[in-house]
């Protein structure tokens, strides 16, 4: 296992809690993790489960006015949690960056792709205009453009779907992040293109060392290039794990339901099951296990208060009182 | 027929039998006009493309985004009047672009399942009125409306109350089914799906997917679902279409174009899905 100078993102009993005109929203509660340095880790959730805000707490985009933070949320030895904003402002882009769901709505359409790329490395580094030059090539083919020269000249609007990603992961590089935050960044995305991302994303990994904390909606997705998974569910981090363990050996009864939901060919007619119920909406959630009410295995304690982690093995636990292993 | 550029199964699963839908030749241009500054420009969204479905089949469309997919549902329905071509329900004439017939969208006897229920539910109309709106149009005195909406809940799951509900009362799955209630409260013989699942949650998936079986079974409805999700057609589909750059490419049954796809777009399309 790592040691903890390899550790590039730790979140340790983290909550969050949205600030509404006096009353706090806890959106995300008591979720701990670590991202080891050059590790894929992502952080599964369907829509509600606090995946988004604990993304922007890392990148402590929401300001501390309008989101609370308890616990601690270490990014290259900084706890964000508590930091100032001028040493959290230090820390994006250069330790830390991130990219989105929408490139569109985060690139300048006014802006070329060089100026944009320029601005970035401006922020943090000083370079000759040659050295920003090579440094902007160097990213566009990175990110696997063929003709570098040719799309720095251009704006985002000439620009498809897939390549004003590459241009977002080649902005977001531009200061060479220790970890780089992936928000659903292929969710608009065809498959293919989808595919060439993250195809992206797992060679900077490898080559780069750079962590990537990808969030997704989408298991399947997320089982063909991430080292570890994390499996939220209305803010709580029911499972934690290896990749495989987690798609192949579920711990977590919720695991093991969203796995049986993804549909696949229904031989003899036979339809799977899914499951009951809906997904707790934020503002109602209750003490004890969230996905007890939807749950085959749940059993009266269940609903009785927080339940503790259970380590399944050295690199798998799940916070459930009946794991299936 | 371009025939070389199209790969036909020759064994495909339905036999002989009666259509209930059947679209041959359909074409649309997109005129993007010009400027000052622009050039006109032509979008060619849909090329010779032909499909027919059968009652009780599902019938599913598959393509990248701007393949054509939703444009081709949005003519079968009426909400886009095709170029050229043809489509046929049962023995009626719905389109025939030559002879300049487009039978109204309220008139074809098919109904629409559209993909984000968000934003397809009027939030200031009670359920029993975006249900029953199709209905008042259609002359059915209140009593008949009431009786009739709450039928179509019940066949989705949903109960009689929740006529007197609005749509944030639901979570996205109930709304989903809200808006498969209104597809089908005047009991089409078609029905159209466009991403019907794709904005709901993975665990609330299922649920719809098994209510447009459901129903299926039930009143036998012939129903067209265009998707991206190859897991979603292996799962629901009987037969599939695949689109690229509003050309037919490949069509056949399910199983075999999933299990052997023959056109390089459809093997580089199912090589890009992720499966467990």
């Amino acid at each position: 296992m790592s040691n903890s100078s390899d550790i590039v993102l730790e979140a340790k009993n983290l909550s969050l809690f949205l600030r509404l005109g006096g009353k706090d929203l806890k959106v995300v509660d008591n979720v701990s993790f670590r991202v080891a340095r050059g590790e894929f880790f992502a952080l599964v959730g369907e829509s509600g489960s606090g995946k988004t805000m604990i993304a922007r707490a890392i990148m402590r985009l929401i300001p501390p006015s309008r989101l609370r933070i308890e616990g601690s949320l270490t990014v290259a030895g900084v706890d964000v949690a508590q930091a100032k904003e001028d040493v959290v402002r230090r820390l994006r882009g250069k330790a830390m960056s991130m990219i989105f769901q929408e490139p569109m709505t985060s690139l300048n359409p006014i802006m070329t792709v060089e100026e944009q790329i320029a601005e970035a490395i401006s922020t943090h580094q000083n370079l000759s205009t040659a050295e920003r030059r090579a440094k902007i090539t160097q990213l566009l083919t990175d990110v696997r453009f063929a003709d570098p020269g040719k799309v720095a000249g251009q704006y985002p609007h000439e620009l498809s779907g897939g390549m004003r990603q590459r241009v977002m992961i080649a902005m977001a590089l531009a200061n060479d992040p220790a970890l780089l935050i992936a928000d659903e960044p292929t969710t608009a995305l065809d498959a293919t293109i989808q595919q060439s991302i993250l195809d992206i994303l797992r060679s900077l990994q490898e080559r780069k060392n750079v962590s990537v904390f990808f969030i997704s909606h989408d298991l399947a997705l997320v089982n063909r290039y991430a080292n570890r998974i994390g499996v939220l569910y209305g803010g709580v981090l029911m499972e934690d794990g290896a990749a495989d363990d987690v798609i192949r050996r579920p711990a977590h009864p919720y695991t093991d339901a969203l796995l049986s939901c993804m549909p696949r060919a229904r031989l003899f007619g036979q339809r799977q099951a899914g499951i009951e119920g809906n997904v707790p909406r934020v503002d109602n959630w209750f003490e004890g296990c969230r996905f007890a009410p939807r749950c085959a295995k749940s059993g009266e304690k269940c609903s009785l208060g927080p339940i503790g982690v259970a380590p399944i093995s050295q690199t798998q636990s799940a916070r459930c009182l009946y794991p299936l292993r | 027929m371009s025939l070389s550029a199209e790969i036909v199964r020759s064994n495909q699963a339905h036999g002989a039998g009666p259509l209930a839908l059947e679209a041959s030749g359909l074409t649309k241009v997109f005129v993007h006009h010009g400027s000052l500054f622009r050039k006109e420009a032509r979008t060619i969204a849909l090329s010779d493309v032909s499909l027919d479905v059968k009652p009780s089949e599902i019938l599913a469309i598959v393509g990248e985004s701007g393949s054509g997919k939703t444009t081709l549902g949005r003519i079968v329905v009426g909400l886009e009047q095709a170029d050229t071509g043809r489509i046929r329900a049962g023995d009626t004439v719905l389109v025939d672009a030559e002879r300049r017939i487009h039978v109204p969208a309220a008139k074809r006897g098919i109904g629409m399942i559209f993909q984000d229920p968000n934003s397809s539910l009027n939030p200031r109309m009670k359920i029993s009125d975006i249900i029953g709106e199709g209905l008042r149009l259609a002359g059915f005195g209140r009593q008949e409306i009431r009786e009739r909406a709450a039928a179509a809940l019940s066949l989705v799951g949903l109960r009689k109350e929740d006529l007197e509900r609005y749509p944030h009362q639901f979570s996205g799955g109930q709304r989903q089914r809200i808006g498969i209630a209104r597809a089908i409260v005047l009991e089409p013989r078609i029905l159209i799906a466009d991403e019907a699942v794709s904005s709901l949650d993975v665990s609330v998936q299922m649920q719809v997917l098994n209510v447009i079986l459901d129903i299926r079974d039930k009143l036998g409805l012939a129903v067209i679902f265009i998707t991206h999700n190859i897991g979603v057609v292996d799962y629901l589909c009987d037969r599939v279409v695949v689109l690229s750059n509003g050309k037919v490419v490949e069509r056949g049954a399910t199983r075999e174009v999933i299990d052997t796809p023959q056109h390089p777009y459809t093997q580089r399309l199912l090589s890009a899905v992720t499966r467990l």
